[in-house]
């Protein structure tokens, strides 16, 4: 690799940091702030005064603020996430169960809406103004406008009540926890719910680009050399629209964690949606704390994946400096 | 010399041209009812300001206008076979093939995330039905022709890793890639620097002659107009102003507006410049008013000039203009 | 600058014309404002408890029927109407304002002060809306004032780069410059040419940010962190037909309609202000 794009890519990482840091800092004020006090977690109410500050100095939560920071920064860089306040159960394992969960629903809607996307956006863009365009546009526009758990709550009525083909709640039927099929069907409603929520947006995005790239000088000339119009879309403007996809998905990262916590809260899915809303609820300081700070570090670094991607992909960027 | 314009010598005619664009409320006239031939073999220049629909009227003949533009009349001969009723896909075959066309900017007219070479590779492939491992080394034979040194490396390189220049040597070995009878420089070399400029024009005119070609040179500039063309078509406002070989255009002009233009060339005489602008700007194609397009700006204008088109005089086999200053065959003093 | 004013208004009117999805769009948002306005003159109190006409399907007494406490849900439909565009409305000036206000002093100043401010809104940005949205309610006491103001302050960075980026181009202008050497004091340049300059691009943002302020409340109110009753609003009403969906399924539709109908109203308020404030991008 070129010592320009090396450089570059060690800069964009050390911007990262710091605004890692502070929203660290943030996260640790706002569990400082909150009316409780993180021992609650681990104690219980017989223990006695001593064996309170016992553990107290353990984790050292009779130590000044900084040093309680640099614990706590320090067990989360080593996995250990701290305590539920209302549950008592471990943060760490909660999450290890929630995260795939989610992911489980989230990945396979997304790479379908991009898929859907890319297809229904290169449409519009190639004809617009046209039928076809005005209804894909059209609908993208009203798409933006509809509220995911509406969404979801019509298709529940549909598909759950009025059809009673698809289950609506939950992951698995009681009972029935190994099959997968059971599980698949489970899927199928929320999994409709967020691709039809991530689509419009992503589609305006596909066709805005589309309409971009073939007004470019470079589409006229090739159809100056009698390139057809299907050759120049799929050979010439497809792969200029895909690469800025790319940023898109790459900032796409942090969905993966809090990209359904709507739409989970709806089918009473048990992924991290669930787990926060049920934290905020419950005034679970540390686990919302927790889920902040792992959606925001999720934000930076999927900014940092979208610019490296962007880079090592792009002809242009990977030809600077020379 | 009289009889060049001869049909049989004739690559291309075109006959009353009429384009308009249609924005949703008003329609714009922009090519005006042109006629016009391209001899085999010679270089015909058509020049005009910005905006006088020089670069739409040739779209127009090879079926490149945008969608809000359209071609409403006119008679597109290209070499002896009428052209301008062809389907959507017959006048493809004739893009590339048979009529090549080149552009301003050469910047922008790769795409960018294509190689140098795909782009000639893509075309050869394409149009010339060869293998892959032909086309790369058609494609490097090319970049040789067109004077773009190592070939065998820049064959494998992104357009941002060629200057303006090399850029526009690569547009023009794609024109050539499927030898066309005719070629199409739109201002090749107006986003060039000067030094640059002059190798594009000395290399153009080598390939015409190498590769008997026609070609149609569009440009702003005059000054270009006369190192490498034959003759010359006067544009204004869609229309033809007037038309003659490159000694009569420069020596006798007729029409107002081509004297307006060769006073506006800053030419240097003895130790003195005398530069003259035009007064006033382009015209308006939104709203077209009745009579000579240049009246409004013409300094011999006469209240006849506003109300109606004048016809095109003759001067000579080659030469004619539309004014109504001028009578058949005199001269006019000024 | 009257006649500049007036072209622009003529051009909204021409755009309005032009294209009809908008102007239908703006016809419903004059009368969903004026039907909340005006929403007492129901026959039906929006809190009255008829027991004995519970969630009762739609008829000629109550249009779209009754909820679960016998209510009559146009009613309520309509009040809810007030509560959304109350949110809406009051979180985008909340918003809007700290975004021009950060926007204008970062570009306007530049040096260390934009750095820092960039910065920030780098760092706020980082944290997703709806966790940030709803970490900060947690510490205020729920209700109509949290939520208007936890959205309100927490949405205005993406107002904010816009109104930066604008002000860069503005200051560097011959009349800034110019007000700016003949000493006038710096508040009044900022309000006298800033503000005005950067205003078109104030007034696009607000429409959009107004919609997505209406969907974030329905979508906290239906997750039970926003509005609480006895107040209700179109998201929290959704919340509440969620419950019944399986023997009340006509309880889910006014309220969805009803946002889907003003946000997507807003968003097209939005797309021809915009269309009528950069002209470059008209012509689609």
């Amino acid at each position: 690799m070129r010592l320009f794009l090396l450089k570059y890519i060690l800069k964009r990482i050390l911007q990262a940091i710091p605004l890692l840091f502070i929203i660290s800092i943030i996260c640790f004020t706002l569990i400082q702030l909150a009316p409780y006090d993180a021992v609650d977690a681990m104690t219980t109410p017989n223990m006695t005064k001593k064996t309170i500050d016992l553990i107290k100095a353990r984790y050292g939560l009779d130590q000044p603020a900084y040093m309680q920071y640099f614990y706590w920064i320090k067990g989360i860089l080593s996995g250990e996430w701290g305590y539920s306040i209302v549950t008592h159960e471990s943060i760490t394992n909660d999450l290890s169960v929630r995260i795939p969960n989610t992911i489980l629903l989230v990945l396979p809607a997304y790479i379908l809406a991009l898929l859907l996307s890319i297809l229904l956006g290169l449409i519009a863009g190639a004809n617009k103004g046209k039928v076809a365009d005005k209804i894909i546009d059209g609908l993208s526009s009203f798409g933006i406008a509809i509220p995911s758990f509406w969404m979801a709550m019509i298709l529940v009525f549909i598909f759950g009540y009025l059809l009673d083909i698809f289950p609506i709640l939950g992951m698995h039927t009681v009972g029935n926890e190994e099959s997968f099929s059971d599980l698949l069907s489970h899927m199928v409603l929320p999994c409709m719910v967020l691709t039809l929520s991530f689509m419009p947006e992503l589609v305006r995005y596909v066709r805005s680009s589309t309409i971009g790239q073939l007004s470019e000088d470079y589409v006229m000339v090739q159809q100056a050399y009698g390139a057809a119009s299907s050759w120049i879309l799929f050979k010439h403007v497809l792969r200029n629209v895909l690469l800025p996809i790319i940023t898109i998905v790459g900032m796409s990262l942090p969905m993966l964690v809090t990209g359904a916590v709507v739409t989970e809260t709806v089918f009473g899915w048990p992924g991290i949606g669930t787990y926060f809303v049920k934290a905020i609820q419950g005034f679970d300081y540390p686990v919302v704390m927790a889920i902040m700070l792992l959606s925001s570090s999720l934000v930076i670094i999927g900014n940092l994946v979208s610019d490296l991607l962007y880079c090592i992909v792009d002809p242009r960027i990977k030809g600077m400096g020379e | 010399m009289g009889n060049m314009v001869k049909e049989k010598n004739s690559l291309l005619d075109v006959k009353n041209l009429r384009t308009s664009f249609n924005n949703g409320k008003a329609k714009m006239e922009v090519v005006r009812g042109i006629d016009f031939n391209v001899q085999k073999g010679e270089i015909l220049g058509i020049v005009g300001e910005s905006g006088s629909g020089k670069s739409v009227m040739v779209k127009s003949i090879l079926g490149i206008i945008p969608n809000n533009a359209k071609v409403d009349a006119g008679e597109i001969i290209l070499d002896g076979k009428h052209i301008e009723n062809l389907s959507k896909k017959e006048k493809r075959a004739i893009r590339g093939r048979d009529i090549a066309m080149i552009f301003q900017d050469p910047m922008t007219a790769l795409n960018p995330l294509k190689k140098a070479g795909d782009h000639l590779i893509e075309l050869l492939t394409r149009v010339r039905g060869m293998s892959k491992k032909e086309a790369k080394l058609e494609a490097i034979e090319l970049l040789k022709m067109v004077g773009i040194p190592s070939p065998e490396t820049r064959v494998d390189q992104y357009p941002h890793e060629f200057s303006g220049g090399m850029r526009q040597r690569v547009l023009i070995a794609m024109a050539l890639a499927c030898s066309p009878k005719l070629l199409i420089a739109d201002e090749p070399t107006t986003a060039l620097d000067v030094t640059i400029q002059a190798q594009i024009l000395e290399l153009l005119k080598k390939l015409q002659k190498e590769n008997d070609m026609s070609v149609v040179f569009i440009t702003h500039d005059l000054g270009v107009v006369a190192t490498i063309c034959s003759r010359i078509l006067v544009m204004y406002a869609g229309m033809v102003m007037e038309e003659g070989l490159v000694n009569e255009i420069f020596y006798s002009p007729k029409h107002p507006y081509t004297k307006a233009l060769l006073n506006s060339i800053p030419r240097v005489d003895g130790e003195k410049m005398r530069l003259k602008p035009i007064k006033g700007s382009a015209p308006s194609l939104q709203n077209i008013k009745n009579g000579c397009p240049f009246a409004e700006r013409c300094e011999f204008a006469m209240d006849k000039c506003f109300k109606e088109v004048p016809e095109y005089k003759r001067f000579s086999a080659t030469q004619k203009c539309m004014c109504f200053l001028t009578g058949e065959g005199d001269n006019l003093d000024d | 600058m009257a006649g500049k004013k007036n072209r622009r208004i003529k051009q909204f009117k021409d755009e309005l014309k032009r294209n009809k999805t908008a102007a239908i769009a703006l016809i419903f948002l004059i009368l969903i404002l004026l039907i909340s306005i005006f929403a007492f003159l129901s026959p039906y109190p929006p809190d009255q408890v008829d027991v004995t006409s519970v969630l009762q399907g739609p008829s000629a007494d109550h249009w779209f029927g009754t909820d679960e406490l016998g209510r009559d849900y146009f009613t309520r439909a309509l009040f809810g109407g007030r509560i959304s565009l109350t949110v809406g409305i009051l979180a985008m000036l909340i918003s809007t304002s700290i975004g021009v206000l950060v926007g204008t002093i970062s570009g306007y100043f530049g040096g260390r002060i934009d750095n820092f401010l960039m910065r920030s809104v780098d760092v706020i940005s980082s944290i997703p809306w709806m966790i940030l949205v709803t970490v900060v309610s947690i510490y205020l006491t729920p209700g109509l004032k949290a939520i208007i103001l936890v959205i309100g302050l927490f949405t205005w960075m993406s107002t904010a780069r816009l109104v930066r980026a604008e002000t860069l181009s503005v200051k560097e202008r011959e009349y800034v410059l110019y007000a700016k050497s003949s000493g006038q004091s710096l508040p009044k340049v900022i309000i006298k040419h800033i503000i005005p300059a950067v205003f078109p691009t104030f007034i696009v943002a607000s429409t959009v940010s107004i919609a997505n302020a209406i969907l974030m409340e329905s979508a906290l109110s239906f997750l039970g962190l926003g509005i609480q009753q006895p107040l209700s609003s179109w998201g929290s009403m959704l919340q509440n037909a969620q419950g019944n969906l399986g023997n009340a399924p006509y309880m889910a539709i006014l309220p969805g309609l009803l946002i889907v109908l003003t946000v997507y109203s807003f968003n097209r308020l939005g797309d021809i202000l915009r269309a009528v404030v950069e002209p470059k991008t008209s012509g689609k």
